[in-house]
């Protein structure tokens, strides 16, 4: 009887990809008595035949849904230990988990932890992701789940670091179109970016928008209001001189600005930086 | 003796350790070393009395009493009449303080400016006038006009010098136009305590009979004195605001007589233009005499005194308002187009004659049509945009706020004008610039961002500059210590444990254009110092050529140096200009 229950509570959650909740089985079911239900439910699970989510509708209930026959296979042999961490990580989401706190939530200790993610990496059940706020702390999270934005810290990452390269290219298509176009809209940029296909990931409004806020930090270009209510950005009429007198002689830009005194041990009789300066006005001679 | 408000309407960086420095270096060039010396003391111990100068300066008094005389005349130190409260014995002591002008010997790197302003405004015969007159100080027109008729007459001959009419004319148009003043008396009252407004304190009225009336009375009586001062500054005497006829000399100053039938004797230093200024090293001891009669009380407290020889000096401030004017009217033109930066300059001009510094907070109450007419009388009808009152109201609705309306009245829309406003938005650009040079692109783009998003984190500077967290520590330390960034704590727990505590980075546009302000003197005190180091390393070469006797072979055998220490002189020199028109832009206006 009990075997049948499982088929048909299987069945059920099969037809269901998305997931079921509990009354759904219960109306689709009207045969079986919840106790029967119950024990099927039960015994599915801990065959890892069945899984047990969070409803996304509705947080405070839960969902069944079916395990792919590649999902059993990969949980097969789990322990009870095993199944607590990948417990604990599935709970992290895409944010991910340390393995600090992993420890201190699953009550184990370290060489523990650290064994069993040994072993469920080689399943291929969780995977480790380097966190861009702390470089080097390893985050542990589901296998089959996208590292959130915090983590990876967005399109501006590459494999490693931050790559500088990819925000100046786009700082200077972003800044060539709004020359060409005069006053285009926050709307139209984000278009264009789209469109000239130049970064891998598909970039959302705000983040076009943050390439765009750093080009008018620069003093290259500035927002204006338009009667449409949308945000509008044109060239800087106020451009940031190349140069001012001050810049222009070496005192200007000296590292050593501050400690130059007259009779020092860095002083202006002595400056090698007015010594180049005035030796490359002897070239120019 | 200068404006009495002059020093409490300085820029800190005017006042500071750097601006003495580079006044010490051009008071020493100009004037010799004793004269410096008599600067630095002033500048170490503030205003003092001639005891004080003895003891402190450790000049001998003769050397001291030269060299003091001589920076007078040039108009380098004020003078002040103290007097004391009257007690019961009869009135208190009077005596005379001295105290250093720094703003005014700071202007002597800006004298080729002003003598250039003068060429394009009022032609040569006014740049002679203005450059005899910055040459010994402080003269009377009858002493001017000799001088100026001497020298036109060796460069040009008898025949081509302009005539006293001629002069006469120009000169008036300089003091109408208040590029020349008269030299305060040197019995006027120091000037009035400048008290913070957060200092002041609610005083109940004096009771009558009080002592403290009684000091009311007294700083009453010490207003009304500069208050007269303030009056006549710029009033012509009779003779030369009469239409200026013949022999405008004798007329105008009849103390005065022909070069060539000057009284020799004790009498004549007192009548001749003093020394003019040059490398001196012996501390000018010559100049005693002309710079005596020049400054003595008697002489100069006539000055307000019709029919009295009156001194007259160039106003250094009314030229730093044009300049300042310039600065406002481009970057109007900048950001809002050429018609709006002639309305501006319309609104500057009308607000000229209300004006008695440079360092203005705001215009008067100036209608459209006030900035129309002066425009159209200086220019015609050339610089006068088409629709003024629509350009003006315009000006006005902007962000910025820099044009306030107030109303109408019979000349049309009226506006007051908030120039630090203005000011500000050229110097943040040059600052800008500065600090872009300075750090680097990334260096800019963090200060501007701070400046725009308020207190952040350097986490969060990073992360919105999107730059890596390595470079933005490090342009934000440089900035730190460079002094164009604040870094503030804010502690969670009271034990202020670093680990417990926030670390927020701001940006203070004030405090950036202070710094710049700093920085720029220490750098023109810096090229001044590599200039003189230039010129002594080559002082054999230097003394050739100021050597007039020298065979032109010898020259011709050293070309390349010359021209190579030429080069080197005019490089240091156009830099050290150029650097006291950004000076003129963060300190002066």
């Amino acid at each position: 009887m009990s075997r049948k229950v499982e088929e048909m509570v299987l069945a059920v959650c099969r037809k269901h990809p998305e997931g079921v909740a509990d009354t759904v089985l219960e109306s689709e079911l009207p045969d079986v008595s919840v106790n029967d239900r119950a024990l099927a439910i039960n015994s599915l699970l801990s065959s890892m035949k069945l899984q047990i989510l969070v409803n996304p509708a509705d947080p405070s209930s839960h969902i069944y849904k079916a395990s792919t026959t590649g999902d059993t296979a990969r949980f097969k042999g789990l322990t009870a230990e095993d199944m607590l961490v990948y417990q604990c990580i599935q709970a992290a989401g895409n944010i991910g988990i340390w393995t600090r706190d992993m420890k201190q939530r699953t009550n184990l200790q370290q060489p523990k932890v650290t064994k069993i993610l040994k072993a469920l990496e080689e399943r291929l059940l969780v995977k480790s992701v380097k966190s861009v706020q702390n470089a080097s702390r390893k985050v542990y999270m589901l296998y089959e789940l996208e590292p959130a934005k915090e983590l990876t810290g967005g399109p501006w990452f590459g494999p490693d670091a931050f790559d500088s390269e990819f925000v100046a290219v786009l700082q200077e298509t972003t800044l060539s179109y709004i020359k060409s176009k005069g006053q285009p809209s926050l709307a139209d940029i984000v278009r264009f970016i789209k469109e000239t296909g130049i970064s891998k990931q598909a970039l959302q409004e705000d983040d076009v928008e943050r390439i765009i806020n750093t080009l008018e930090y620069d003093g290259k270009i500035e927002q204006i209001e338009e009667d449409d209510g949308d945000r509008h950005y044109r060239m800087m009429l106020m451009r940031i001189p190349e140069s001012t007198p001050l810049t222009s002689i070496p005192c200007g830009v000296c590292p050593v600005f501050s400690e130059c005194v007259e009779g020092g041990k860095i002083s202006p009789a002595t400056c090698t930086y007015y010594q180049d300066w005035l030796e490359q006005m002897e070239l120019d001679f | 003796m200068a404006e009495p408000s002059a020093a409490a309407t300085q820029v800190p960086a005017a006042r500071g350790p750097f601006a003495a420095r580079l006044a010490l270096k051009l008071v020493g060039e100009a004037l010799g070393s004793k004269c410096e010396q008599v600067v630095k003391c002033l500048i170490d111990h503030g205003v003092q009395q001639y005891g004080d100068l003895v003891r402190h300066s450790g000049l001998p008094p003769g050397q001291l009493r030269a060299a003091l005389l001589m920076l007078v005349q040039h108009n380098y130190v004020n003078c002040y009449l103290k007097q004391e409260p009257p007690t019961l014995r009869g009135p208190g002591p009077e005596y005379t303080l001295y105290e250093v002008a720094l703003s005014r010997i700071l202007q002597i790197l800006r004298v080729p400016r002003f003598l250039t302003h003068i060429a394009d405004e009022h032609g040569q015969d006014s740049v002679r006038l203005m450059y005899l007159l910055l040459e010994h100080g402080r003269l009377r027109w009858g002493q001017l006009l000799d001088a100026v008729m001497a020298e036109a007459a060796e460069e040009e001959g008898e025949e081509a010098a302009p005539s006293a009419d001629v002069l006469a004319n120009k000169f008036r148009s300089l003091v109408i136009e208040r590029y020349v003043e008269r030299v305060p008396p040197c019995n006027l009252p120091p000037p009035a305590q400048q008290v913070h407004p957060n200092a002041r304190k609610k005083k109940a009225a004096p009771k009558p009979g009080s002592e403290e009336e009684a000091d009311m009375h007294r700083e009453q009586a010490e207003a009304a004195q500069r208050q007269l001062y303030q009056e006549v500054r710029f009033q012509l005497l009779d003779d030369l605001s009469g239409g200026g006829g013949s022999g405008a000399a004798a007329a105008v100053d009849k103390q005065d007589k022909p070069a060539s039938k000057r009284k020799r004797g004790r009498d004549a230093a007192a009548e001749e233009p003093a020394k003019k200024k040059g490398r001196k090293k012996g501390g000018g001891d010559d100049a005693g005499g002309a710079a005596a009669a020049a400054a003595s009380p008697r002489a100069a407290g006539a000055a307000q005194g019709e029919g009295e020889p009156v001194l007259w000096r160039v106003n250094f401030d009314e030229f730093n308002r044009r300049f300042r004017n310039e600065v406002v009217a481009s970057t109007i033109k900048l950001r809002y187009g050429i018609p709006a930066g002639q309305a501006v300059m319309g609104l500057l001009m009308a607000n000229a004659r209300f004006e008695h510094a440079s360092r203005t907070s705001e215009t008067v109450v100036l209608s459209v049509g006030d900035a129309r007419s002066v425009l159209m009388r200086a220019h015609g009808h050339e610089e006068v945009p088409e629709d003024m009152q629509q350009v003006l109201r315009e000006l006005s609705e902007d962000e910025l706020k820099f044009l306030d309306p107030r109303g109408s009245g019979p000349g049309g829309e009226q506006y007051v004008m908030h120039l630090p406003l203005v000011l500000n938005m050229a110097r943040l650009l040059d600052m800008q610039a500065v600090i872009r040079n300075k750090f680097g692109p990334h260096g800019v783009r963090i200060w501007r961002l701070l400046l725009i998003n308020g207190q952040l984190e350097q986490k969060q500077v990073a992360d919105l500059a999107m730059i890596t967290k390595e470079e933005a520590r490090e342009k934000l330390y440089a900035m730190l210590k460079s002094g164009y960034l604040g870094l503030q704590d804010v502690p969670r727990t009271a034990d202020h444990a670093p680990s417990r505590t926030f670390y927020t980075w701001r940006a203070n546009m004030d405090a950036g254009i202070a710094r710049v302000a700093s920085d720029l003197y220490r750098a023109a005190g810096n090229l001044h110092a590599r200039l003189t180091h230039e010129l002594t390393k080559q002082q054999e070469l230097v003394d050739l050529l100021e050597d007039g006797h020298v065979a032109g072979h010898v020259l011709e055998r050293r070309r390349d140096e010359i021209q190579m220490l030429r080069a080197v002189n005019t490089r240091l020199e156009a830099s050290l200009m150029d650097l006291d028109f950004q000076i003129c832009k963060f300190c002066d206006v």
